[in-house]
């Protein structure tokens, strides 16, 4: 140890014997002699530990006053643009409002193909020896998909007609716009009439899930 | 120890004591002030989301009037293409007027009561029609009703050839056939 920080001398504790003469010493009010003194380490440790303080506490006032500027800075930016955001947020709501009747309207007009396009393409592609008796068109059934029941007849002896009927039925399924919307399409009857001259048929088709979805 | 004692120790390193006291001072600022910084930070995110977004809301709005102007006047378009289901006559004049206009003839019309309790601001107001005429006029007859001045949705359409001619203006003979024709017409309960 560099520094003896007792203000005693350790032969002072160690006096066994009695002294010779009386120690008038006082302890309390002798000067502290050391080359470096005691109160120079006390205050240096206690302004070192005040600075740091300080400089904590200064460091967070800092901080609290930067984000009180950011909180004003941020607060006059809102109160500055609040006018016009109410405006907005008002023109947002009517035009909220006025598209959902719309969309409400394109909901219910929507379908996966409308009863005059599937007509048309019927009669544009119906073969001269089929003959269309029926079409049955659930677009909105209760329960399940949009399904089309077509019956008619086909003519020419049995086994030429029912490969007509198979081919119309081919045909409707690689139609671009037929095969986009429905799938399956299929020959459900062919049956033979009492005259063998005719063959009767259903033919279903059912709207295609996706075609459902896009409804 | 008494106060004269203190007082003297307090002489004896002022420095220390005066830096000790300062020391209690601002732990204990620091300790009562140190919420501060995590709630005023808390406040600044807040203030900054809200005008983050408000000055988004302001620059995506800035074609809205034209937009809403515009959506106005489709919604009002809309709006006068809409029935009302209690003007039955008005309404059953719509199909009379597209039977003279294709030629076609009305078997039957008839307006059956809007579903209760239905979603929405409109109703679907349910009519069955039964027409019969040549194919063209019938499928004419079809376009005017999906393209027509109300809002037309259908629910079941039935098309079947019936025995039996008809002729057109020009004395030209064509096969007839009948639709029956389950369908909705957009409307005000």
């Amino acid at each position: 140890m560099a520094f003896q920080l007792s203000l005693k001398k350790k032969s002072d504790a160690e006096a066994a014997l009695p002294l010779w003469h009386p120690n008038f010493r006082n302890y309390e009010r002798l000067p502290d002699t050391k080359v470096v003194r005691t109160t120079f380490f006390v205050n240096t440790a206690a302004v070192a530990a005040t600075l740091c303080l300080l400089l904590w506490f200064g460091y967070r006032e800092y901080h609290l006053f930067s984000l009180g500027e950011q909180i004003a800075q941020a607060q006059k930016e809102i109160d500055r643009n609040a006018k016009q955001n109410q405006e907005s947020l008002r023109l947002s709501r009517i035009f909220a409002d006025e598209e959902k009747k719309l969309s409400e309207v394109d909901t219910f007009r929507r379908a996966p193909i409308t009863a005059a396009e599937f007509v048309t393409l019927l009669g544009q592609t119906l073969p001269k020896e089929i003959s269309v008796e029926t079409v049955d068109a659930q677009l909105d059934p209760p329960t399940g998909g949009p399904i089309i029941q077509m019956r008619g007849m086909v003519a020419g002896t049995p086994d030429r007609a029912a490969g007509t009927a198979s081919s119309y039925v081919d045909m409707l399924r690689a139609h671009l716009r037929l095969g986009a919307v429905f799938d399956p399409i299929t020959l459900a009857n062919l049956n033979r009439d009492a005259t063998g001259s005719t063959l009767s048929f259903d033919i279903s088709l059912k709207v295609k899930a996706e075609s459902k979805e896009k409804k | 120890m008494n106060f004269a004692d203190l007082f003297a120790t307090f002489k004896k390193h002022p420095i220390g004591f005066s830096c000790g006291g300062l020391c209690v001072i601002l732990a204990a600022l620091l300790y009562f002030r140190g919420d501060l910084i995590a709630a005023n930070q808390a406040v600044y995110e807040a203030k900054s989301a809200e005008a983050a977004k408000i000055l988004d809301n302001v620059r995506n709005s800035e074609n809205l009037p034209r937009q809403v102007a515009e959506i106005q006047m489709q919604a009002k378009d809309m709006d006068s293409r809409l029935i009302r289901s209690g003007q039955l006559a008005v309404n059953l004049q719509y199909f009379y007027k597209l039977e003279a206009e294709n030629e076609v003839k009305l078997l039957d019309v008839r307006q059956s009561s809007p579903l209760k309790g239905a979603k929405g601001m409109y109703v679907g107001i349910p009519y069955t029609v039964s027409i019969q005429g040549s194919y063209k006029q019938v499928v004419a007859f079809l376009q005017r009703l999906e393209n027509g001045p109300h809002f037309c949705h259908f629910k079941r359409v039935t098309f079947s050839k019936v025995s039996g001619t008809g002729t057109d203006a020009a004395g030209a003979v064509f096969p007839l056939m009948t639709l029956a024709l389950n369908l909705e017409l957009l409307g005000l309960p």
